[in-house]
């Protein structure tokens, strides 16, 4: 079987991504049959955009005031032949990070094998900070993390026309929890 | 009007390998024949009266050379997709590598059928401009089409049913 | 992931079969080709003795040698353009892959969300 591997443009220093290090999941992959690395920090990010935005159309220029903002996005997934062949605690170090770099889990959806995560972190003036996503199957392990300064109405568009009133409920959440917050912070 | 050779194959390179590669599924013999067809086509420089006559010309050139390749070379598979027995183990199965199972779904097709398919949705052309491409009627264009689709589509749904999606 | 509307299959059928890109040195090879080919065809249209003879002269094949170079200097600049193109293409390509996966994803989340929730309101 032919392994599909998408090999990453650049390898990143920890320093450069200022966010999550991606060894830190390798273990992950020990018995995966395939696995996809995309890793595409601010310059690519830039290049992709510029080629993407010279070719025109909606969807070119929806993808570019997306992408404008961000520092980077990281794609990693691994896929096994039969359940039972990765270890989810080997899927800590990134719930302990994010954890610890104050982002906050929106969604968490668990049905049978599968478990499903969405991270969000906030910004200010009602923007994101990133978004993570860790979506743990029974014979497929997808990691999703974009760093970097996006709207919550970039990423309805990114889900497509199916779009997520859920994540922008727990948006409205969100802004209702800081703003409780910063309330009980004053009345303190 | 002038037509700068370096320029035509630095704009339609893609388009050409491309389609090449897609009819041959080997990238070896795939840039041999798309450097032939650009080879081909300096050789017609003279005859050619834009850019959008050249990547016309080029892409014309190409589907029919690599048609002509894959019968050569006997590059089909042995059975067309419609009596490809059922998946009883996936090479990928999963959402992440759908884009990889409709390829290669497209490759399995019939020459004709996979030219149709596309030169529809890789080069965005209506199916009047495939007719023209390809010297086929319009309707059975519309036909390989609308019949590609629902092979392409009924057999992802076969494969989605067999991982249990 | 089944296809509910037509119109959505058409549109991942458009995203596999983007164009793949040629190995970034395809471009100067064609031109290499193309200017041999110019060389070949300007060589003396006299007998096969004397073309052979020709050919066997240092001379000729400096001079072919010359338009094959004074044709692959200007693809050394474009070289590297096409490099930073290809570069450009192929981030591009991944972005779109990458940005793909999420949709995904996203998408199998909230399906398993209001799988659930069916699930509790039964």
């Amino acid at each position: 079987m032919k392994n599909i591997l998408i090999m990453a443009l650049l390898a990143l220093p920890l320093a450069a991504q200022d966010s999550f290090d991606f060894k830190t999941l390798d273990k992950l992959g020990t018995n995966s049959k395939n696995h996809t690395n995309i890793t595409l920090d601010g310059d690519m990010l830039k290049l992709a955009s510029g080629f993407l935005g010279a070719a025109g159309g909606k969807d070119a220029t929806d993808v570019k005031n997306l992408v404008d903002g961000l520092k980077g996005i990281y794609i990693r997934s691994w896929e096994f032949r039969r359940k039972g062949l990765y270890n989810s605690a080997d899927l800590e170090p990134l719930r302990s990070y994010l954890k610890q770099a104050k982002w906050t889990r929106v969604v968490e959806s668990k049905d049978e094998d599968d478990l499903s995560e969405i991270y969000l972190l906030p910004q200010s003036g009602g923007k994101l900070g990133g978004v993570a996503i860790v979506a743990a199957e029974a014979t497929q392990v997808t990691v999703v993390y974009i760093n970097g300064s996006l709207r919550p109405e970039d990423l309805a568009k990114l889900s497509g026309n199916m779009g997520i009133p859920d994540i922008g409920s727990q948006l409205g959440n969100l802004k209702n929890a800081e703003k409780n917050t910063e309330k009980h912070k004053e009345e303190d | 009007m002038a037509i700068d050779f370096a320029s035509v194959v630095n704009d339609n390179q893609a388009m050409v390998f491309s389609l090449a590669l897609r009819f041959l599924r080997n990238r070896e013999i795939a840039e041999e024949l798309a450097q032939d067809v650009f080879l081909q086509f300096y050789q017609n420089l003279g005859r050619i009266e834009s850019p959008a006559h050249a990547t016309w010309w080029l892409r014309r050139s190409v589907c029919h050379r690599s048609i002509d390749e894959v019968r050569k070379r006997k590059l089909r598979p042995a059975v067309g997709l419609e009596s490809a027995p059922e998946p009883a183990s996936l090479e990928t199965p999963g959402d992440l590598f759908l884009l990889s199972r409709i390829r290669r779904m497209v490759q399995a097709l019939p020459e004709k059928a996979k030219a149709v398919v596309l030169l529809r949705y890789q080069e965005d052309l209506d199916p009047t401009e495939i007719s023209e491409m390809l010297d086929m009627p319009v309707s059975t264009v519309k036909s390989h089409l609308h019949r590609s689709l629902t092979l392409l589509r009924g057999h992802l749904r076969k494969e989605e049913m067999a991982c249990g999606v | 992931m089944a296809f509910e509307e037509p119109v959505e299959f058409e549109k991942a059928v458009k995203r596999a079969l983007r164009q793949e890109l040629p190995p970034p040195d395809f471009a100067a090879k064609v031109l290499a080709r193309a200017a041999a080919l110019e060389a070949a065809t300007r060589a003396p249209q006299s007998g096969k003795m004397i073309v052979l003879a020709v050919w066997r002269k240092p001379a000729v094949w400096a001079i072919a040698a010359g338009i094959t170079l004074a044709a692959l200097i200007p693809t050394g600049i474009s070289e590297y353009r096409h490099r930073r193109e290809h570069q450009a293409r192929e981030a591009s390509r991944q972005l779109l892959l990458a940005l793909d996966i999420t949709r995904l994803q996203l998408q199998k989340t909230k399906q398993r969300l209001q799988k659930v929730s069916k699930q509790n309101a039964l």
